[in-house]
């Protein structure tokens, strides 16, 4: 207990001083995700509770074609390490560079969302939507979150990627580029517990 | 909070291993049906455990400095509450779904 | 083409027919025309909109978010009174004059508006105005996305207000369980506005959530650490980690549900699939922390008061802070407390049982420290402490019942029964409402510059207190009797004093809330009389009273160094004279439009959502988007004050006794 405090209380002579607005908004965009983290949370928990229920429909495993999604999954794993460089050629404020690994960024989600659309699309057509029953209502929602998640941030990325193209590096875009590239490894880091859990042990149940 | 300084080695690292972590966790799922199932699942829980946390070093660069207690402190706060709330609701789903269900197919 | 347009709404969702709603809504329509109309005769529009609507100054989101809580607390409780009357009339032969699908709206729309949006905007109102006073801060963290948070709160509530007139409420309770919530029993557009007042106010919860943990982490004045931070401010550091932890829940709940409902998905349907218990399962993952969400900030100011009253330190305080994260970490283990009966095995239901009276542990800690708080104290009987010890032995009750009612075996008996609807009001009514109450008088003139009068205040207190035990006591006993809750008719004539008996307590409640909207009115009349021109009225202890009534905008001319936990107190002890620093210009956030715009339009995005207007709907999340664009590409967001204004405010404010609109005048 006592620990405890004393930790607290020297966070407190810590931050309390001096404070940038950009620390604190990248501390609450840190926190946005966390809350990101519970969404995604109670989303997991409702297919946990609804997989089994396939009313005769389809099963995880009749509609699960694993060598796709493994070239998803290494689409949002390429496009988050080229974020990653991108982020070095911020460090470096070489706006080319930067340009163009933001650019494969993008291009790399814009195929995975390209390809997860194309798998909603061919359950849809035939007949096995959101409506057919309660695991597909859950698949879909769960992976489809995702998926809006991933879309937002492309969209985020575009703006981006015009601002700096027409600004260069001012102190918000680079503020904001930082909190884009939380959020991008961010939604890498869902999917591998989306592919873990749904793919690969809901389509082996 | 000073803005994290990554470097390309870190992030190759980071990309090295989360590749490997993925490529066994497809291959297990597909290629070891010679194991148990039980034992597939845990492994591949596993797996995505380690590359979670490879993930959260080497691409959202949190580490054990100083500076960052916040940020772990609110994530684990975070992971410990999204447990309760799984561990939670697949107990309490399952135990009423024993106890209402049983018998009854679940579709 | 026409569903194309117009969607599903027709004129005859207009209740033309139904002669109580159309008499509230006239009477409503004329309220609102009137207060415009005088408004514009004083030509205020361009004040109120310039000054209030669009300012991001906390301390004005916070008291219009306390005005908002206020109206829909009168909408509230006109709910309470007509649900009161008809149980109190319909027994046996007599059908009461409420037909019983207009009684099951009001049942669900009374519960959803106390809940959300009058607990919790009166308690992040509260929050607004006296966490970064205390905290020793100019602002909140984001002052924009406050103000954001703030509007879409008032949207939410507007759909709500809406449903009474145009279309219908939901009929399913407030915590609307399916199948009955689902499309096939609930086809109309009730449940769709229930849906979407929630989550357009439950976004802007989240949002103030991050806002003010983020504001008390990091903007805490030098000095002040964790161990000195005042204990309301620790209240609502673990309130807002509850909301950014439970709220994300509420939001993918409500989403499932809409889903269910507007494309015909399985996640809650008794078809093909769909799990109705995990809704249940689901709702009070969120609820139960909401509980703690409304009554920790209750706490915090509790305490506060009973310190400053009693002349004393407040007694425990380290078990204080350790007792409210305790209760913030328990509130995630107990939720199927609310549904022992949904059929879990008895290991499952004595887990939550249990952990439900640990969770009494830390809260009987906090009554005790308020009574050795009080143990040996000076203290003054004003009307927050009025408040402060109707809620101790109120409280006590209820918490009493509530641990009876955490023994599942017991919990069988009296669940869904009148038992239950006495013992959370019990804890809610004098758990967290007296507390706003109590934080209303305390801190109000830190905003206006003059006291609340006191007489009218504690008549308000005795007959709120006494209207309380008449009104629910007896639906202790009736839960006894066997009396189900939300009952529009009854056949049992037993039942009907006790029905009666609460009646006469629920229109104690009701003059103790006229002898209010009358203290208001009185004191602003006398606020001369009432002035306060010291700063610290009630000889406070904390950061907010050592600046002057009413706090001047940029609250802090130099930002104050935190030596001690009641730094205010011991520097006042110390009988030292603040030291004369020159003055300097102050940088504040400027107004922005965006807010209330942003409002409107998410309203427009629930209205359009609930009545099946896509295009209304794409258009309006289309301006959303566009105002977050037009946002980000601003950098004029900060204005200047210069030094001269700051000082020539700040002695106006603290040597002569002018008017304090004046002051107020002064500041913009």
């Amino acid at each position: 207990m006592k620990s405890l405090s004393q930790d607290l209380g020297k966070n407190g002579n810590d931050y309390a001083t001096e404070d940038t607005h950009e620390d604190l908004t990248l501390l609450g965009f840190w926190l946005y995700l966390m809350t990101d983290c519970l969404l995604f949370c109670a989303l997991f928990a409702t297919w946990a509770v609804l997989h089994n229920n396939t009313a005769g429909g389809p099963s995880a495993h009749d509609i699960i074609d694993l060598p796709y999604v493994l070239i998803e999954t290494l689409c949002l794993l390429f496009s988050s390490t080229a974020n990653g460089i991108a982020m070095m050629a911020l460090q470096r404020r070489n706006t080319r560079s930067l340009l163009g690994w933001l650019g494969l960024t993008g291009i790399l989600g814009v195929f995975f969302v390209a390809m997860e659309l194309h798998e909603f699309l061919h359950l849809i057509e035939s007949g096995n939507g959101p409506q057919r029953s309660g695991f597909l209502s859950s698949f879909f929602t769960l992976v489809g979150t995702h998926g809006l998640h991933v879309s937002i941030g492309l969209l985020w990325l575009l703006t981006l990627w015009v601002q700096i193209s027409r600004k260069g590096l001012t102190a918000p875009i680079h503020s904001r580029l930082q909190r884009f590239s939380l959020f991008w490894h961010f939604l890498d880091l869902v999917w591998v517990a989306v592919f873990t859990f749904v793919y690969l042990i809901g389509g082996d149940l | 909070m000073k803005i994290h300084h990554s470097s390309l080695s870190k992030t190759f690292t980071g990309f090295v291993l989360s590749l490997i972590l993925t490529l066994g966790a497809f291959s297990i799922a597909r290629g070891w049906t010679d194991l148990a199932s039980t034992m597939r699942h845990v492994l591949l829980v596993l797996l995505a455990l380690i590359q979670i946390l490879v993930q959260l070093r080497y691409f959202l660069h949190l580490d054990g400095s100083p500076d960052q207690r916040w940020k772990r402190w609110t994530l684990w706060y975070t992971v410990l509450i999204a447990l309760l709330l799984l561990g939670g609701t697949l107990w309490i789903m399952h135990n009423a779904q024993m106890h209402m269900m049983a018998g009854m197919e679940s579709s | 083409m026409e569903t194309l347009i117009f969607g599903r709404l027709n004129y005859h969702d207009i209740p033309y027919d139904n002669p109580i709603i159309m008499a509230t809504l006239g009477g409503a329509i004329m309220l609102l025309l009137v207060v415009a109309f005088l408004v514009w005769y004083h030509g205020q529009w361009s004040y109120l909109w310039r000054e209030w609507f669009t300012s991001l100054d906390h301390k004005r989101i916070g008291t219009m978010y306390i005005v908002l809580s206020l109206i829909m607390l009168l909408r509230g409780f006109a709910d309470a009174l007509l649900m009161r009357t008809q149980q109190a009339l319909a027994e046996g032969g007599v059908a009461g004059y409420l037909p019983p699908e207009h009684y099951n709206q009001i049942f669900s729309a009374h519960g959803t508006i106390m809940i959300i949006f009058v607990a919790m905007p009166f308690f992040i109102g509260l929050m607004n105005i006296v966490v970064p006073l205390q905290i020793g801060a100019r602002d909140v963290a984001y002052p924009f996305l406050n103000s954001v948070s703030f509007w879409l709160t008032v949207a939410g509530a507007m759909l709500v207000m809406l449903s009474l007139g145009l279309g219908n409420f939901s009929h399913a309770g407030w915590s609307a369980y399916p199948p009955l919530s689902e499309k096939h029993y609930s086809p109309g557009p009730g449940v769709d506005y229930w849906i979407w007042g929630l989550q357009i106010g439950g976004v802007g919860t989240l949002m103030t959530g991050i806002n003010f943990f983020v504001t008390i982490w990091r903007l805490r004045a030098p000095g002040m650490t964790w161990m000195k931070l005042p204990i309301f401010s620790w209240t609502i550091l673990v309130t807002t980690l509850l909301i950014m932890l439970a709220f994300p829940v509420l939001t993918v709940l409500l989403a499932l549900l809409s889903l269910d409902r507007t494309l015909g998905l399985h996640f809650f349907t008794n078809h093909l699939g769909g799990n109705l218990m995990l809704f249940t399962n689901l709702f009070w993952i969120w609820g139960h922390p909401e509980v703690y969400i409304v009554i920790l900030p209750a706490f915090g100011i509790y305490s506060e008061v009973t310190a400053t009253f009693s002349r004393k330190p407040l007694f425990g305080y380290t078990s204080m802070v350790y007792a409210s994260l305790a209760i913030a970490t328990l509130s995630f283990v107990v939720w199927l407390h609310h549904f022992f009966t949904m059929g879990a095995g008895a290991n499952v239901n004595a887990f939550f049982g249990i952990a439900t009276m640990v969770i009494a542990v830390p809260t009987g800690v906090k009554v005790f420290n308020w009574i050795f708080t009080i143990y040996r104290g000076r203290l003054e009987f004003t009307t927050p402490i009025l408040w402060t010890l109707g809620f101790i032995v109120t409280f006590c009750i209820g918490g009493m019942t509530g641990v009876l009612l955490a023994v599942p075996g017991a919990d069988f008996q009296l669940h869904n029964s009148e038992f239950l609807i006495a013992h959370f009001h019990n804890m809610l009514i004098p758990g967290a409402l007296f507390g706003y109450f109590a934080g209303y008088a305390y801190w109000f003139p830190k905003i206006f510059g003059f006291r609340l009068n006191e007489t009218w205040g504690k008549r308000a207190f005795w007959l709120w207190l006494v209207g309380f035990y008449l009104a629910f006591m007896p639906l202790y006993a009736l839960g006894f009797m066997g009396m189900p809750r939300r009952l529009v008719h009854y056949d049992n004539p037993l039942w009907q004093p006790y029905l009666v008996t609460a009646l006469v307590g629920t229109l104690l409640i009701f003059a103790g809330i006229l002898c209010q909207i009358l203290q208001l009115t009185l004191s602003i009349q006398q606020r001369r009389l009432l002035q306060e021109n010291t700063g610290d009225p009630w000889n406070g202890r904390t950061l907010e009273w050592s600046i002057p009534c009413p706090a001047p905008a940029w609250n802090f001319a130099h930002l104050p160094t935190v030596h001690a936990r009641d730094d205010f107190h011991v520097t006042k002890q110390s009988g030292q004279a603040p030291p004369s620093l020159p003055y300097s210009a102050i940088l504040l956030p400027a107004a922005s439009g965006l807010g209330p715009i942003m409002g409107a339009l998410a309203f427009l995005l629930g209205f359009g959502l609930v009545w099946y207007l896509w295009w209304m709907a794409a258009v309006a999340l289309a301006g959303l988007v566009l105002c977050l664009l037009v946002r980000s590409l601003d950098d004029e967001t900060e204005f200047l004050i210069p030094a001269t204004t700051v000082e020539a405010t700040e002695r106006a404010l603290r040597r002569i006794a002018s008017s304090p609109y004046n002051a107020s005048q002064v500041s913009q």
